[in-house]
C-alpha cells in the first residue's frame, strides 16, 4: 500500500505540472492573440464583389483593442471609402474613428481601445464605385460576431 | 542740439508704456511663431494640460502627468507658447477654460483641433466642448444628453486632409456635423484626394486602468494623424504619377 502511494506521488506531480504548465503557455498565447470578423466578396457596385469589411481585436486585461479596415481586394481604387469603428455604453458613444477616403482602394481606423466587458465594436464599411453611386454598406464586430446595424447605430440588438 | 536728460526719459516711458498698452490688449503679440510639425512622430508627443490649479482631478495628478511627459500649464498663453519648442499634438483641458475662453483663445483652439490635435475636455459636456470649438454639437443623434463630472471627459479629434478646393465643398455642406450627427452620404464632385477623420471618445480618470485608457486613446489619436497625414502624402504623390 505503501509502496503504491509511494510510486504515485512523481506521477501526481508531474501530472500537476504538466497541467500548469500548459495553462500558463495557453495563457500566454492567448494574450495579445487577434480575432476578427472578415467579410469577402461582399459588392461593390460599378466595381464587382471586392469589398472586404473586418473588424480586428485583442483583449489584453483588462482592456479590449480594435480597428475597423475597409478594403479592396484585388486592390481596386475607387470613388469613396468608409470604415467607422464605435463602441457604445449606456445610450451613448464609449468610443469611435470615423475615417473617409476619397480615391482610395483601403482604410483603416484608428485603434480604439475599452475596458467594459459586453461591449462589442462594430465596424460600418461604406463602398462607393463611381462619383454619385450607390452606396454599399456592411457591419462587423469584435469581439462578439455578427452585430447588426441597429447595434451600430444605438449599442442595441446584440447577437443571440 | 542738446538733448535734456528729462527727455530721455520721457522718451523711454512712453515706449515702454505704449508697448504694455499694446501688449494688455494684444496679448499673442508674445506668442512667437509655432514650430512646423515634422513629417514623423516625435518620440514624446507634446501633451499640453490646461489647468486652473495644482488640484488633482481624480488620478490626473502632478505625477501621473510626468509618467506620461505631459507638460502643464495655467492660461492659453502657457499652450500657446508651448507651440515655440515643438507643435502641439494633444491638448487637455479643464472645463472653467472652455466655458470662458476669449475670441482669440477660441480661435486658436479651433485652428488646433483642425491641425489634427487630439482635445480632451476634462469634466466638459458635449455642448460645452462643441461650443468652444465652434460646432453645433458633439452629440449624434441616438446618443443621450449627459453631464461630466470633473473627473470624467470628453476627447475629440478631427482630421481634414485635402486639396483646398476640395475642403472647401465639405466645408460648405456641413460635412463634419452631418457626419457627427449620424448622416454619412459621401460627397459628389471631389477631385483629388480626401482623407478625413472624426474621433470621439468618453472616459474618466478614477483608477489606474482608467488612466492607461485615457493616455492609450491619446497616443492612439496622435499615431493616427501622423500616419493619416504620411498616407495622404503619398495618395497625392500616386493621383500625380
Amino acid at each position: 500500500m505503501s509502496k503504491t502511494t509511494f510510486q504515485l506521488k512523481p506521477l501526481i506531480i508531474r501530472a500537476c505540472l504538466t497541467t500548469i504548465m500548459a495553462f500558463l503557455l495557453g495563457m500566454l498565447v492567448g494574450i495579445g492573440t487577434v480575432f476578427a470578423e472578415i467579410n469577402t466578396g461582399l459588392n461593390i457596385p460599378n466595381v464587382g464583389n471586392r469589398g472586404v469589411s473586418s473588424t480586428n481585436g485583442h483583449y489584453n486585461n483588462p482592456s479590449y483593442f480594435a480597428i475597423g479596415t475597409t478594403e479592396t481586394n484585388p486592390i481596386t481604387t475607387i470613388n469613396y471609402i468608409r470604415a467607422h469603428i464605435r463602441v457604445w455604453h449606456y445610450g451613448n458613444i464609449e468610443t469611435e474613428n470615423n475615417i473617409t477616403c476619397n480615391s482610395c482602394s483601403s482604410r483603416s481606423t484608428s485603434q480604439v481601445n475599452w475596458s467594459v466587458y459586453g461591449e462589442s465594436a462594430v465596424t460600418r464599411s461604406d463602398f462607393r464605385g463611381v462619383p454619385g453611386g450607390n452606396l454599399a454598406t456592411y457591419v462587423t464586430s469584435y469581439p462578439l460576431n455578427g452585430c447588426t446595424f441597429t447595434h451600430w447605430n444605438s449599442g442595441g440588438n446584440y447577437p443571440p | 542740439m542738446k538733448i535734456k536728460a528729462s527727455s530721455l526719459v520721457y522718451i523711454a516711458l512712453a515706449i515702454v508704456a505704449s508697448f504694455s498698452g499694446y501688449l494688455l490688449v494684444n496679448p499673442q503679440a508674445t506668442v512667437s511663431p509655432v514650430r512646423a510639425r515634422s513629417v514623423e512622430m516625435p518620440a514624446v508627443p507634446n501633451v499640453f494640460y490646461l489647468t486652473m490649479t495644482q488640484q488633482t482631478q481624480g488620478l490626473l495628478n502632478s505625477e501621473a502627468v510626468q509618467e506620461n511627459g505631459v507638460v502643464t500649464g495655467q492660461s492659453w498663453l502657457d499652450a500657446q507658447n508651448s507651440e515655440k519648442q515643438q507643435a502641439l499634438d494633444a491638448l487637455i483641458i479643464e472645463a472653467p477654460f472652455l466655458q470662458s475662453v476669449s475670441q482669440f483663445d477660441k480661435e486658436w483652439l479651433v485652428s488646433k483641433f483642425r491641425d489634427g490635435v487630439v482635445i480632451v475636455g476634462l469634466g466638459a459636456d458635449h455642448n460645452v466642448l462643441a461650443e468652444a470649438l465652434n460646432l453645433k454639437t458633439l452629440r449624434n443623434s441616438n446618443e443621450r444628453p449627459r453631464s461630466f463630472a470633473p473627473n470624467q471627459y470628453l476627447m475629440v479629434q478631427l482630421l481634414w486632409l485635402g486639396q483646398s478646393e476640395d475642403l472647401q465643398k465639405y466645408e460648405a455642406s456641413n460635412w463634419l456635423e452631418q457626419q457627427i450627427g449620424g448622416n454619412n452620404t459621401p460627397l459628389d464632385d471631389i477631385q483629388g484626394p480626401v482623407i478625413t477623420s472624426f474621433s470621439k471618445s468618453i472616459g474618466e480618470v478614477n483608477s489606474e486602468n482608467d488612466m492607461r485608457i485615457l493616455f492609450s486613446r491619446i497616443s492612439s489619436g496622435v499615431e493616427h494623424a501622423y500616419a493619416q497625414r504620411a498616407e495622404y502624402l503619398a495618395l497625392v504623390a500616386n493621383s500625380q504619377k
